[in-house]
């Protein structure tokens, strides 16, 4: 069956529409204000073909209407516009998987306290300390102390930094000692991320006696001395 | 809002975002301030820069701070991004030897390593280093920066080992000052 | 009696931004509506309208969107911007310049080239 007058009029208006994603609402326009047309030309008597030939040639040239309809359709714009788009879409999906998703799970990850990760009986005494420093751009505060009955001191802290890039991991807290001399190996550690991030140090071995816990940070012109009163003697039971 | 307005609006957008990323994967513009957000990350320096030079994908960046030396090096990432290398903490200069030294590799995908060998020159009648490679091929610099040196190249073995046999210093009348083997 | 289409050509954008004053129009209204006001002084080609109406949106004079009309059809409509309404009193000082300075040329005293 041969393309109706509408059709052809329309086809030959999109011909010259260079820009492909914008062709569609064009012809839905003008396709329904040649319905529209055609429908005042059949109530005034005429019959569909005419009403359709009439409204066609009201329209005026479709070379014309799509040369000058091209122009306001610029495809240069339209595909830079597209791109942006998708590439804006593309990144911000991308963006809560990579980002806003894990910083929300990290955010929540301070619940299921470190502190926490010590079983009472075998705590000796804890005590919250805030003590608090600083290396260049990282701030460091001391929170916990647990002593344990099988002579491990465990050293809870968080720190953060103001650069708010990603860098190294925070390594060693300084040298641990105490008031009568002894420096201590650290045994082991662990942390938990999140924009806070909460970490823990182990030492072995720490003596009952000593009435101060020391830690000393010295490298590379930073330092910072940490000196922390202990209840040595008092053995209590946490309540 | 004009198609015009939307595209600005979109690149603004893809402008944050891309802030954001660089943030997040501690990506950089240049590779001197990678360098330097990598020392005062890891809370050492800031160390003047001595020298720059390429490497396959990166650069290694020859610096001194108060008595310790380093070669930190900072990788390319996506043709115009930086990011971090290796832990760039240096060495302390010994004093006491006529050239205080240490090595380094940096290994990118391929196989091959780039294989680094720097230090200072503390005895400065020190006029040439020389390194012999485990191969035999025989390296040498008389153009020092400053009091350091840095001698680089390329291989396809792998292993933690000293990468050079020996390595030599000779004053300018070509006599020996100081020599060390790595068997 | 039909208007050469140049003379018009000049306040298209008067003539349409007006009427998008008044109220929201889709193209075919707006057709019908100038034919009617101007007692059919104003007819042109129906469809050269929308690359004008398409240009005013880039332009930032006026915004379009989809609505369904009293008949349930969808159309595109159009409403005029705060641009669009700077932009039309500006237009109206200019005809009133416009119309005013014809006036005086065409009316009044005799001129020598008569």
């Amino acid at each position: 069956m041969p393309l109706s007058k509408k059709d052809n009029f329309l086809e030959e208006v999109l011909s010259y529409i260079k820009f492909p994603f914008d062709r569609d609402d064009i012809k839905k326009e003008l396709e329904n204000h040649i319905l529209d047309k055609t429908e005042f030309y059949t109530e005034q008597g005429y019959d569909e073909a005419q009403a359709e030939e009439l409204s066609v040639r009201d329209m005026g040239d479709a070379v014309v209407i799509g040369v000058e309809l091209n122009k306001q359709h610029n495809p240069i714009i339209g595909w830079v516009w597209q791109i942006t788009n998708a590439l804006v879409f593309l990144s911000v999906i991308c963006s809560i998987f990579m980002i806003a998703l894990p910083m929300a799970g990290t955010l929540f990850s301070g619940s299921g306290n470190l502190v926490d990760t010590i079983p009472s009986s075998n705590i000796v005494y804890k005590m919250d300390v805030n003590e608090q420093v600083r290396l260049d751009d990282r701030t460091i505060n001391f929170t916990h102390l647990i002593y344990e009955k099988n002579k491990n001191m465990n050293i809870f802290y968080e720190h953060y930094t103001t650069s708010l890039r990603g860098g190294w991991s925070f390594g060693t807290i300084g040298e641990i000692k105490d008031n009568l001399g002894n420096t201590y190996f650290v045994g082991s550690g662990g942390s938990r991320g999140g924009i806070k991030n909460r970490s823990i140090r182990t030492v072995e071995n720490f003596s009952e006696e000593a009435d101060t816990l020391i830690i000393d940070y010295d490298y590379y012109n930073r330092s910072y001395r940490v000196e922390i009163p202990l209840p040595a003697g008092d053995k209590y039971e946490q309540t | 809002m004009s198609r015009l307005k939307k595209i600005l609006r979109n690149i603004i957008i893809l402008a944050v975002i891309f802030f954001l990323y660089t943030r997040l994967f501690g990506l950089f513009l240049d590779p001197l301030t990678a360098h330097e957000h990598s020392e005062r990350s890891i809370h050492y320096g800031p160390s003047e820069v001595v020298h720059v030079e390429d490497f396959d994908g990166g650069k290694y960046i020859l610096g001194k701070y108060d008595n310790w030396v380093s070669c930190n090096t900072v990788h390319r990432v996506l043709f115009f991004l930086w990011r971090f290398g290796n832990q760039p903490i240096g060495f302390e200069n010994d004093t006491a030897k006529a050239i205080s030294y240490t090595w380094g590799t940096s290994s990118m995908v391929n196989s091959n390593q780039n294989h680094r060998v720097y230090g200072i020159i503390n005895d400065d009648s020190i006029k040439k280093v020389e390194i012999t490679l485990a191969d035999g091929e025989i390296l040498t610099q008389t153009d020092f920066y400053e009091d350091l040196f840095l001698i680089t190249w390329k291989s396809s073995n792998s292993n933690d080992r000293w990468p050079i046999k020996i390595i030599r210093a000779y004053n300018s009348g070509n006599k020996i000052i100081f020599e060390e083997e790595h068997p | 009696m039909k208007i050469d289409k140049g003379l018009i050509g000049g306040s298209t954008v008067f003539l349409l931004l007006s009427l998008l004053q008044e109220t929201d129009r889709y193209g075919y209204e707006i057709i019908k509506d100038l034919e009617k006001r101007s007692d059919n002084v104003f007819q042109f080609k129906e469809g050269t309208l929308y690359p004008v109406l398409h240009r005013l949106e880039n332009i930032g004079y006026v915004k379009s969107y989809m609505a369904k009309g009293d008949t349930g059809k969808e159309r595109r409509y159009y409403s005029i911007t705060k641009k669009g309404a700077k932009q039309l009193v500006e237009e109206k000082k200019n005809w009133e310049l416009f119309s005013a300075a014809v006036n005086k040329v065409t009316g009044g005293e005799a001129h020598a080239f008569v």
